[in-house]
């Protein structure tokens, strides 16, 4: 699972641009990953500036 | 107040956005623009730098005001791995915005000839039907939907709207840079002057910039290829630089920021739906200028769109006038520019360190930036000849 920390997002929006699964969305000021959609391809961990996304062992796993 | 209905549903309210919704809404058509942030202009994810003559060409000699401009520089400086420096005199001045005062005033602008502003204003889905789309709408809470004959997308480098068309307009790591940028005071350096520093060490695959603001204050920011942004990030490369170089410094802003350095969209247009700016992939991708494309796009899409109400044809072969004319015009240098951004990405430090030496002890008045390129690219015959047209005019 991609996982955010808030204290380090700027809300650029890299992440989105790279996105080919279209599932994060800046709402506002708050950066949102439909994680169902998600195939955890890291694009948005790889151009994010400040590692404000990482990839954790999902709990179900 | 949000109506229901909307001839040109305009999303993003940045130079591009309010660009297009100013010259459609001249032509009498109805046209919003919903804008997520709550405030034009902030934050500013920009350097800043745009040439006086792209400017003066979009927006008119006559209404350029002096608050939008915080200084103009003629001079380029750009610096090796092993700090060896080459001095270039531009041509062509630049000027360093003030994009806070910039963005408002196009807006308000637009606002002027009739466009709605709407800010805090999300556009989260858009559903495509023969005649209009639906434009759904979130703001302070208060969901909205609006229907529109053409929507304009100028949501930035996110891009999103025209995917909803059915665009793909996602990018691959590698054709995005990966910025930061910190708004520094205490700096010492030339008020007329912009500094590059390229090296892959401090800045893989990209540059570090110092745009003046003024006297002592400079926009400082880094640039570095989405494939290259692994272990140490932008901001972690830019903090590490002005460790070394400008450790006095105090940091009045701090961003973080993505250019497109893509080749443009493959087309701009689809039925009932135009796109702009950062979302069309327009930037220049060696320099990432984007404020200059945004404004070409931007006027021409609002020309062609409020055209396109008026003559009651909204198919992308109406629209696509627009995308005909960038290309020919504005955009004809877009592949130039990315194929030699992939010469640029692979230069070692080794080697830019030797071409800086070839202009050692040189007038700077006497080198031009297609010079500097010119030896970039001495083996790639095929970009030689793109470079001195591309360059001609620096
Ligand atoms: C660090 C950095 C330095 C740069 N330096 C320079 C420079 O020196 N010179 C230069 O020419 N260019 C520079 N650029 C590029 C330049 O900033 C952009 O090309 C320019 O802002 C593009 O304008 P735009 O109108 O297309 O998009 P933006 O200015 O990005 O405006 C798009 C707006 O749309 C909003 N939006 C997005 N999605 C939605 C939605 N769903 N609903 C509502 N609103 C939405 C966003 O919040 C955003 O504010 C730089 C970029 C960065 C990141």
């Amino acid at each position: 699972m991609i996982l955010t920390n808030k204290v380090l997002c700027d809300l650029c929006g890299n992440c989105v641009a790279v996105c080919p699964q279209s599932c994060i969305e800046i709402n506002h000021y708050c950066l949102k990953i439909s994680h169902e959609q998600c195939i955890e391809c890291q694009n948005c961990v790889a151009v994010c500036p400040s590692a404000a996304l990482k990839q954790v062992q999902d709990d179900k796993n | 107040m949000i109506k229901t209905e909307y001839d040109i549903v305009v999303v993003g309210g940045g130079p591009a956005g309010t660009t297009a919704a100013r010259h459609a809404a001249e032509q009498g058509v109805s046209v919003a623009v919903f804008h997520r942030n709550n405030e034009i202009g902030a934050p500013v994810r920009c350097a800043e730098g745009i040439s006086r003559f792209i400017i003066e060409k979009y927006l008119g000699k006559e209404n350029i005001r002096d608050s939008w401009i915080s200084s103009e520089s003629d001079k380029c400086r750009l610096i090796s791995p092993s700090g060896k420096i080459v001095d270039v005199h531009l041509k062509e001045s630049g000027y360093i915005l003030n994009r806070r005062i910039f963005d408002m005033d196009l807006a308000d602008w637009a606002a002027r000839k009739g466009a709605q502003i709407f800010t805090g204003a999300f556009v989260y889905h858009v559903e495509k039907h023969e005649t209009h789309a639906l434009v759904f709408i979130e703001q302070y809470g208060k969901k909205y939907q609006v229907k529109a004959k053409l929507v304009i997308a100028a949501d930035g480098v996110e891009s999103r709207i025209a995917r909803f068309f059915g665009v793909k307009t996602q990018l691959r790591p590698c054709d995005i840079d990966s910025c930061a940028q910190v708004l520094a005071t205490n700096i010492a350096m030339q008020k007329d002057r912009i500094d590059f520093w390229v090296s892959q060490k401090i800045a893989p695959g990209g540059y570090i910039w110092l745009f003046p603001k003024g006297d002592g204050i400079a926009n400082i920011g880094i640039g570095i290829s989405g494939q290259h942004n692994g272990e140490k990030n932008a901001r972690q490369y830019l903090d590490e630089f002005l460790a070394v170089n400008f450790s006095e410094a105090s940091i009045l802003t701090n961003i973080l920021g993505g250019v497109p350095v893509a080749e443009p969209l493959e087309s701009f247009v689809a039925d009932g739906l135009m796109i702009i700016g950062d979302a069309a992939r327009v930037a220049n991708p060696v320099t990432g200028e984007g404020i200059g494309p945004a404004l070409s796009t931007g006027t021409r899409a609002g020309k062609v769109g409020g055209r396109a109400i008026l003559e009651k044809d909204t198919s992308a072969k109406f629209l696509k006038a627009f995308e005909k004319e960038w290309r020919r015009d504005s955009g004809k240098y877009n592949g130039f520019f990315y194929r030699l951004k992939e010469v640029i990405l692979n230069i070692s430090d080794e080697e830019l360190d030797r071409l800086a030496e070839k202009f050692a002890d040189r007038d700077p008045v006497s080198i031009t930036l297609t010079e500097v390129f010119r030896k970039v690219v001495w083996n790639k015959p095929k970009l030689l000849v793109d470079v001195a047209r591309a360059f001609a005019g620096f």
